[in-house]
């Protein structure tokens, strides 16, 4: 069976992609390209591995979404099911090398005219002051100082762009619970902010 | 393509790596619902089991005992069965958890929906007499199964202040030979005791009463119940 053409595979959904790697196994090279660099990306935003490790992680996370291709309920979003599997597979990897993400020291250039604070309090200034106007380099590098559980949850919400419900499916908590560690998690970058003088002085 | 895409493919391809047959999923997923619903079931049982020891217990009397209610009520309660009611709602906490979409809901509210079910179907159960058998077949078939009634036990292996109850092991016309928790055997006096209706004493009925102590291993009884509402059958 011929594997169809590129053009049509991206106007594919995920579902249908999925059911078409089922019937033909050819076919989750769409399901591959269309996520490897979400997927890349999105565990380079959790962790500080390197490249190698990164795609290591990467590699396993696809050839167990392959495995359990069957086990994926289509009332979930197929986008959730798989950062669900990239999120544990990061977990396991730092358990498997018993170490644990790392903590990058926050070294930012002081701006007087940059008040990462005064963006904080609403999830729009989040998004509009820093990532819109290209802040997002040290929005990101107050993240990574964040422990695990929170960065995971900004990085999700800020970074990936998920709604509450999609985190909710990728962390395997309830939606109130992921709402606290947003809030939190907020809180806890303000405090990371403030402590390094990412604010206005 | 890719280096990554390019080494899944080719494991694809070399049938190194296949989907888990769906059969397997499918199986996994009626396993922990299958757990979820027997958890919730024997914790039902357990608290209709509860509600008839505690409605079982000597409230009649209980002012006669020199104990406020609420020392009572600590003695009169199933520890046992409130154990293994709080374990299995624990384990149908976890297996609910393990479901598909178990995590979506939060403790609390997962939790407080197993308890309501097992107190609704338990109270079922526990009117429908079905706790009532349980509990027979239990003391019929384990021996052991009386002795979990501690607190009941100590409130009545008091004989100075007028409770004893135990095993008829001998009888002999209005007297009978009792031997009682502590495994002292104590002569009885019962001629002119009050019984429930239709109650008859015999050697191996498990008895508590109420009465005088006369004086070490004599004992006359006033008031003669079954120590269980439920004999077990012998």
């Amino acid at each position: 069976m011929s594997v169809m053409k590129q053009m049509e595979a991206e106007k594919q959904t995920d579902k249908q992609l999925v059911e078409m790697t089922l019937k033909n196994p050819d076919c989750y090279e769409y399901i591959i390209q269309r996520y490897e660099s979400k997927l890349m990306r999105y565990i380079r935003r959790l962790t500080n591995v390197d490249q190698e490790a990164a795609e290591d992680i990467l590699q396993e996370v696809f050839l167990k979404a392959y495995k359990n291709l069957h086990g994926y309920d289509d009332s979930f979003k197929f986008s959730s099911w798989i950062y669900r599997i990239t999120h544990n597979e990061v977990i396991s990897y730092f358990r498997k090398t018993k170490s644990r993400p790392e903590i990058v020291d926050i070294q930012v250039d002081e701006d007087p005219n940059v008040d990462i604070l005064a963006t904080l309090p609403s999830d729009i200034n989040l998004r509009d002051d820093y990532i819109k106007k290209e802040m997002s380099e040290k929005v990101r590098e107050v993240i990574t100082a964040l422990p695990e559980k929170y960065r995971t949850v900004l990085v999700l919400r800020y970074m990936e762009d998920k709604s509450y419900d999609e985190i909710a499916d990728i962390l395997e908590k309830p939606a109130g619970t992921v709402a606290t560690l947003i809030s939190r998690a907020k809180d806890e970058f303000k405090k990371i902010a403030e402590k390094n003088h990412l604010n206005k002085e | 393509m890719s280096h990554i895409k390019e080494y899944i493919i080719e494991k694809i391809k070399d049938g190194s790596i296949r989907p888990t047959p769906r059969w397997v999923f499918l199986l996994k997923s009626s396993v922990i619902w299958g757990m979820f619903i027997l958890s919730v079931l024997f914790g039902s049982i357990a608290v209709s089991i509860i509600i008839f020891q505690i409605s079982d217990a000597d409230w009649d009397i209980y002012s006669k005992m020199n104990h406020n209610w609420v020392e009572f009520i600590m003695w009169a309660l199933p520890y046992f069965w409130i154990i293994l009611m709080a374990l299995f709602l624990i384990l149908a906490y976890y297996d609910f958890r393990h479901t598909k979409k178990g995590y979506r809901y939060s403790v609390f509210s997962v939790f407080g929906l197993s308890i309501v079910t097992s107190v609704l179907l338990g109270g079922g159960l526990y009117f429908s007499k079905f706790s009532e058998k349980i509990e027979g077949v239990l003391l019929s078939n384990i021996p052991q199964y009386d002795k979990l009634h501690y607190g009941k036990q100590i409130l009545w292996q008091r004989p100075r202040q007028g409770f004893l109850s135990g095993t008829i092991i001998n009888m002999n016309g209005n007297i009978f030979i009792l031997h009682d928790f502590d495994s002292r055997d104590w002569e009885v006096e019962a001629e002119d005791s009050d019984m429930m209706p239709g109650f008859v004493l015999r050697q191996s009925t498990m008895v508590k009463m109420i009465g005088d102590f006369l004086d070490d291993g004599r004992f006359h009884a006033k008031v003669i119940s079954p120590w269980n509402k439920y004999q077990p059958v012998r």
